[in-house]
């Protein structure tokens, strides 16, 4: 029970380490956004729990990660969290490609709001890789996920 | 089917009450937060915070990046291994041929550093520093060093790598600090033409191997493949330490400025250890901490 409690904080724990991983330079700009990706899992699958709130603690602790202004990340993954929340029930009862391309037009949104807030030059790879490589991740990550879900939780 | 339908139903609008009032809490405790990093002195503070807090973590994966910091090469490709172990060859003998002429190569080194202008550079003292972080590459560039404020180091000290200037010293730490890359977008480095003694700025883009100069009037005397060094303007840097080499020039007859790219000469990316420039020993008896004032070099991200 104290395992199911924890597992959507424990698992975005592990989504802020996988983020602070370094990647060799030739293959930086295809790393995935792994918090935005855990963040909406646990938001569709156990709103009672993790929130806009959530997103933005996770948020700060991303921008502590990346030693970007704190409160940015924060205010970024609070509206995309709040996207997810208001839209959750028709998210997850979409099939799994629509999935895939709501949230890869949410990852995009979560880099151009990154671009808009901080100094990334706009046409470099690490915009528009990133979110599809994630999208491309999301049964993967589901699949993995749902199983630290309390039983009975299922997505779709 | 029915249970699960119903249920959701259920706590979709029982457990998520004021959505918009969340929202609306967190996006003002962010805009507080930026705010007051942005307006107040805190923003030190709040850096320091961050460095802190991360650096447990940095630590770890850069050492884990050093010790084997070719986990890489198991994701490449067997074909490009073995054009670069072939490049690498053919590179090490023409490198051997050349290490007899070196002897000589070196004493001339020296006078031309001479007639650079750098024997400023081999009087002053350096600390060499391990770098923590490299500049990753979505984010604005940034390196973290592992030594702070109890090694000496203070705000507004250069920071240089053997091939050239690396940026200066922002956020001081007592065991750690933050470099502002030279190549930060809109951080502006007063340079000199080494060839035409042309002074101008160097203005960072975000991105690691370009930086442009954005004052240059059409038809000043700068042409692609001159030096630029430091020229010493405002006292963040001291004069006559490369900085890049320019790449191109455009004229654009319609404007004022001619737009001048150039190639920043710091290699980041394969710098292991940075060397910061300490100041002479009586300028840093005169001002112990006092932070210095903001130069074009040296003002906020």
């Amino acid at each position: 029970m104290r395992r199911e409690r924890l597992a959507p904080y424990l698992s975005l724990a592990a989504a802020l380490v996988l983020a602070s991983l370094p990647w060799p330079r030739s293959l930086a700009p295809w790393a995935p956004l792994w918090v935005p990706l855990v963040l909406f899992f646990w938001i569709l699958v156990l709103p009672e729990r993790v929130g806009i709130v959530t997103a933005w603690a996770t948020g700060l602790l991303d921008d502590v990660v990346h030693l970007t202004p704190l409160g940015e990340h924060a205010a970024i993954l609070a509206v995309l969290a709040y996207v997810v929340e208001r839209w959750r029930l028709e998210i997850r009862l979409a099939p799994l490609g629509q999935q895939m391309a709501v949230f890869f037009l949410l990852f995009t949104a979560e880099r151009l709001l990154e671009v808009w807030l901080t100094a990334v030059p706009l046409w470099s790879p690490g915009v528009f890789l990133p979110p599809l490589v994630t999208a491309l991740l999301w049964p993967l990550a589901q699949n993995l996920l749902l199983r630290l879900a309390p039983r009975g939780r299922l997505l779709l | 089917m029915a249970p699960r339908a119903s249920r959701g139903a259920g706590f979709s609008s029982h457990h998520q009450p004021y959505r918009a009032a969340r929202l609306a809490l967190c996006l003002a405790a962010s805009f507080v937060l930026l705010g007051v990093a942005r307006w107040t002195h805190w923003r030190g503070a709040f850096v320091s915070a961050e460095t802190a807090l991360a650096a447990p973590l940095l630590r770890t994966w850069s050492g884990l990046a050093h010790e084997g910091r070719d986990w890489t090469l198991a994701l490449e490709p067997h074909t490009r291994l073995a054009t670069r172990v072939r490049r690498l060859e053919r590179h090490l003998l023409s490198l051997r041929v050349r290490l007899a002429a070196d002897r000589a190569l070196i004493a001339r080194n020296i006078r031309l550093r001479r007639l650079l202008g750098l024997r400023q550079r081999l009087g002053r003292r350096t600390l060499v520093v391990p770098i923590l972080t490299l500049p990753h590459d979505p984010y604005p560039p940034r390196m973290l060093l592992a030594r702070g404020r109890t090694a000496g180091l203070r705000h507004g000290f250069p920071v240089v790598d053997p091939h050239g200037l690396l940026g200066v010293l922002s956020v001081v730490r007592p065991h750690s600090a933050l470099v502002r890359l030279l190549v930060t977008r809109r951080s502006l480095t007063p340079v000199e033409d080494l060839r035409s003694h042309v002074l101008t700025f160097a203005e960072g883009t975000g991105r690691l191997d370009r930086l442009e100069l954005p004052f240059v009037p059409n038809g000043t005397d700068i042409r692609r493949g001159d030096l630029l060094v430091t020229s010493g303007v405002g006292g963040t840097y001291p004069s006559g330490y490369p900085v890049a080499v320019v790449t191109r020039v455009i004229p654009a007859p319609a404007y004022t400025f001619a737009r001048i790219r150039a190639r920043p000469l710091a290699q980041p990316l394969r710098d292991r250890d940075a060397l910061v420039l300490l100041p002479r020993a009586a300028q840093h008896r005169a001002h112990p901490a006092a932070p210095r004032p903001r130069t074009p070099g040296s003002g906020p991200r």
